[in-house]
Parts: structure tokens; sequence; C-alpha cells
């Protein structure tokens, strides 16, 4: 049975007669220990799919299921972590993770859940850090303490919303490093959610596209068969690589643009050019009536397509 | 087909006075371009590639060294060169249509009022914001945004268009729509382009030729890649082409291994053909392969 089941789940939002389809005939399931990525364009109902799962958001249809159980709520069996961190201002990063420590293990004794929150600091490299605030550590570093506090919680999956997309290129390979390296650790199962389809073939089991159609579907679940660890620079040189980056790329920009209502217009492009405005009290314009042109023909008419 | 040189830069320098003593950003940059040519600086962040654009464009002075724009020096910024920021700087308060006519009311005075208004309405036509041309900046997405930038620069028809980093803050997804967009544009109307970026990507899909920067402090041309992809291009066919990874291991590599490898002063470095080119023409004395 697959941990993870999402059947038939369609979601939109607003009043009915002004209602806006997000997701339609979302169906998706994630056997425990899989890491999938689903990649998408931005606005395209990303979040909303794993807020499906998260239990934040209901389906209007479908159902979306955690180890046969119908997902009512939110619950610490499926961890977050956000974008933007979400960690407290006035808390450390210790007490930022031994608040969700203390929370879902309130039956362990003391030192156990102290040692828990340390290893979980060790395991992200923060063990330096563990007594500063957020506001005194850069951005790589707040999401690895998001990402610490979340897989402390010890939750049956990891739902990561674009959890690297405010950093920059750099900090942001290294954290792709070091999560599919703890991954490959701890082998918890992990839903990962970007619109960046490199790193989505870099640290994933499983690619799923989100196509971009008005409401959203699942493209066909790409297998990336590439062995890990994975060097990003080695990787390049790949054959298996070129393909399903090529496949992947090429699936989402031609859903985008399948996804546009194909008509053109006629826009005509005056034959005009530009004046030096360094000049404009010259002697020509007293000569010349109006702009100068390429030829006497003043119109070219072009269709595009929009 | 014409290849007259658009821009020459002839060994520019940028030096700040510091409390320290001068402090030198850009040493000795040289770099000629052809008419219609699409080129791309590409470098890591700080490493002077902005400050070097921002010389072009007339907006930073040059502390030393020569640049000529069309055959003649060139001073100050002007409407001959149109720039794409980073960020779309839109005026807030107008709207699409009207910040694009900003700039096409100054440069074409002389034409009439409906063939301004064309202007505009055309540009914004092919970057994809028909309907969308009466709207203010608040209510597009940054996407869009950028593509009101890139038509407000186009439809000036400048002597040549300068990008800084122009997709930098989009996702991955919309950076590729927008590629697309400044290729279509520039399919119709070769302006001479140059490029700042440090997506090797963008500079592969992009441009004819794909010139390195050194590390700054005192940065300078580290080496240039000539991009050998037949126009139109198409990315599909772009990333099927064998050569393409050839070519992004050989940036990836430069920005990783070597971009602190100042060319000039090293005497084992040899140019790489397209560089040893690019030095003979600018009559500047190098190492060459049997020396």
């Amino acid at each position: 049975m697959p941990l993870i089941e999402i059947k038939g789940a369609s979601k939109g939002f607003g009043p009915p007669d002004n209602r806006t389809e997000v997701l339609k005939n979302i169906n998706l399931s994630v056997e425990e220990g899989e890491f999938v990525v689903i990649v998408g364009y931005s606005g395209s109902g990303k979040t909303t799919l794993i807020n499906l799962i998260s239990g934040l958001v209901k389906p209007d249809a479908g159902t979306a299921s955690i180890s046969g159980e119908i997902i009512t709520g939110p619950g610490p069996d499926r961890g977050l972590v956000f974008q933007n961190y979400s960690l407290l201002p006035w808390l450390t990063v210790e007490e930022n993770i031994a608040l969700a420590v203390d929370e879902v293990f309130k039956d362990w004794p003391k030192d156990q859940r102290k040692a828990h929150v340390a290893k979980y600091i060790a395991m992200v490299k923060l063990s330096a850090a563990a007594h500063k605030l957020p506001k005194e550590l850069s951005g790589g570093m707040r999401q690895r303490v998001s990402v610490a506090r979340t897989l402390a919680m010890q939750p049956k999956v990891l739902l990561m919303d674009e959890p690297l997309s405010a950093l920059d290129a750099l900090t942001r390979a290294q954290l792709q490093d070091e999560i599919a390296d703890i991954w490959l650790n701890n082998k918890t199962t992990v839903i990962w959610i970007t619109n960046d389809p490199d790193e989505a073939i870099l640290v994933a089991d499983k690619v799923i596209p989100l196509l971009p159609s008005a409401p959203a579907t699942l493209g066909e679940t790409m297998v990336i068969d590439i062995e890990r660890p994975r060097d990003r620079r080695s990787i390049n040189h790949d054959p298996r690589f070129k393909k399903l980056r090529t496949e992947l790329i090429t699936t989402l920009l031609d859903a985008k643009g399948r996804s546009k209502v194909k008509s053109s217009v006629k826009v005509s492009l005056p034959d005009i050019l530009p004046e030096d405005l360094n000049h404009v009290n010259s002697m020509e314009f007293l000569t010349r009536r109006g702009p100068k042109r390429r030829s006497d023909n003043q119109r070219i008419e072009v269709e595009v397509a929009v | 087909m014409r290849t007259a040189t658009m821009l020459e830069l002839d060994r520019l320098w940028k030096t700040y006075e510091t409390p320290k003593g001068p402090a030198t950003i850009v040493k000795d940059f040289n770099l000629k371009l052809k008419e219609g040519e699409f080129a791309t600086l590409i470098g890591h962040s700080g490493c002077g590639k902005s400050t070097v654009l921002m010389m072009v464009a007339g907006l930073s002075e040059l502390s030393k060294g020569n640049m000529i724009l069309a055959g003649k020096e060139a001073t100050g910024p002007g409407p001959d060169r149109g720039i794409v920021f980073q960020s779309p700087c839109l005026l807030p308060w107008m709207t699409a249509f009207e910040n694009v006519m900003l700039g096409v009311n100054q440069v074409y005075f002389t034409a009439s009022k409906a063939e301004r208004r064309q202007m505009a309405e055309y540009y914004l036509t092919i970057v994809g914001l028909a309907d969308a041309m009466q709207k203010r900046p608040s209510e597009l997405s940054q996407g869009m945004r950028q593509r009101v930038g890139i038509a407000r620069a186009f439809a000036l028809q400048p002597k040549m268009l300068l990008l800084d980093e122009p997709f930098g803050m989009l996702d991955s997804l919309t950076r590729y729509e927008l590629q697309e967009v400044l290729l279509e544009l520039w399919r119709r109307n070769r302006i001479t382009t140059l490029m700042v970026t440090h997506d090797v990507d963008e500079a592969i899909f992009l441009s004819d030729r794909v010139v390195m920067m050194t590390d700054g402090p005192e940065a300078e041309v580290g080496d240039i890649l000539s991009i050998p992809f037949e126009r139109p291009r198409n990315r599909k066919e772009i990333m099927e082409d064998p050569r393409y990874y050839d070519l992004r291991e050989k940036l990836i590599s430069f920005l990783n291994d070597r971009s602190h490898i100042r060319p000039s002063r090293e005497p084992f470095f040899v140019p790489s053909p397209d560089m040893a080119a690019e030095l003979a023409a600018s009559q500047i004395p190098f190492p060459t392969a049997a020396a």
C-alpha cells in the first residue's frame, strides 16, 4: 500500500459565479522511502497540491490519504518546510527545534528530548549556531533550521514547498546536496515542490511535472535512474541526465504553449526611425517634415500569435 | 552581410577613490562587438560585469580608456542605448502602455501621434501583452512587468541593447519563457546586444559570443567562447546538440576553476582561438601556443 495516495482530487477557489479551478483529477501515489519532486510554474497550483497532503486544504472531489487513512487535517506525521522558513524570531535555533520536539514527544524524559534536538542540529551542521536567533543567521542557515525542526518530529513524510527558492544559486546548490545526503541516510519519504527542473533531476527518484493547463493536471512520472550520490558537475556528461533534462523542460514548455488559446492579431509596425536627441536643434528639422523612415512604404503589417 | 563594428571598448578602467587609496574594479577591458551581434558577459557576483555594462550605458564614467559606439566617442547616457535592468523599473502610476509611450514620445517626436501609438502597441503585442496594455505594474506579475521593460527598450530602436541580468529575479520556468520572448524580438530586429548574466544556460541559448570575466577586483576578460548554433534557435534542438553540454562544461569549469586566473599575468596562459582572434583584432600582444 502506498504511503500517500491522492485519488481523483480536484480543488477550486472562489464563489460559484466567479470560480477558479486550480487542480483537476489529480492522482498521485508515493511509496514509503521515495523522494518525489513535483515541478511546475509559479501560480499553477503546486502549493495547493501539497496543502492537500498536509491537510491545510480539503479537496472538492476525490480523496487524499496517508497509510490508508483519509487526511482530514494537519498532523505531526506530515512535516512541512516552507519557502519563508517560518521560525519564531524570539527563540534561538535550539528553542525553535525544541518547541516542535516537546510537542510531539511529550512522554519522553527531558534529557532524551534535549539529545534529540542536538542530534538534528548537528545533522544540518548548525551546532556552532545553536544559541543564535534567526535574525543572526543567513537565509541558508535559517532554512536548515527549518529542515532540522521538521525532521526532528520524525514525520512519516517530509513536505517541502519550494524550500530553496529564496536562496541564491550557490547556497541553493549546497543545500540541495545536503538535503539529498540527509535523505540518503534517513530514507524519510519526501515530497518536494520546485520550479527548477535542474534541481528536480539532481535530487529526486521520481519527477512529476505539474502541467499548467487551467485547471492543472499531473503529467507522466519520470523515473530518475541515476545512482547517488550525484555529482552536479560530472552529471553534466551523463547521457541519462541530458535526456531527462531535455524531456522535462520541453514537456513543461510545451504544456505552457498548449495552455494558451491560439489566435493571432494583426498589428502594424510604423516605419519610423528614432531621432538623435543630441542634435534636436539641428537645421535638419527645418528642411525635413515628419520622421526619418527606412523607405516610402510607411507601414508593415505583421501577424502575431497571442 | 555587414560586419561593421558597433561598439569598441578599448582598455577600459574603472577606479574608485577610497580612504585606503584607489580601488581598481575593472582593468584593461577590451571588447569589440560587431553590428547585430549578441554578446554576454558572464562571471561571479561582484566581478565587475555590471560596472562594465553601466560604463557602456554611460551611467558610470570611465576612469581610463575609450568607448566608441557606431563610430563616435560616446559620453553620458542616451536613448541610443536601451537598458533592461534586473527589476523592470516601471513607473507605478502609469499603465504598461504609458510606460512604453514615455520613451517613444521622446525619440519619435517628429512622427504622428497615431504612429507613435502603433509603435508601442506593436512591441507590447509581440512580448505577449496585447490584453494587458492598460494595466498598471501592480496588476502585473513579475514576469509580465519584465516583458514591459523589454518592450520599452526595443520600442526605441536603440543602436545597442544593454541587459543587466534581465531575468535574474524570475523563477527558472518563467525565465525560459522570457528568453524566448527576447529572442523573438531580436529575430525581428537584430539590435547589437550586450547582456550580463550568471546563468550559463541563458548565455549559451541567447548569445553569439560569451565573454568570461575574471574575478574582481581588477576584473578583465578571462576568455571568450563562440556559440556556434544557427539562428533561429530552438531550445529543444540546442539541448539535444552534443556540443551544448561541452560548451556548458567549459563555462561552468571556467567559473569554478579558472575565473581567478588572470590571463595577462599568467605566463603559461594560452588564449582560446576565439580570444586570440579578439586580441589580434585589438592589436594586443598575447602568448601563442607555440611560445
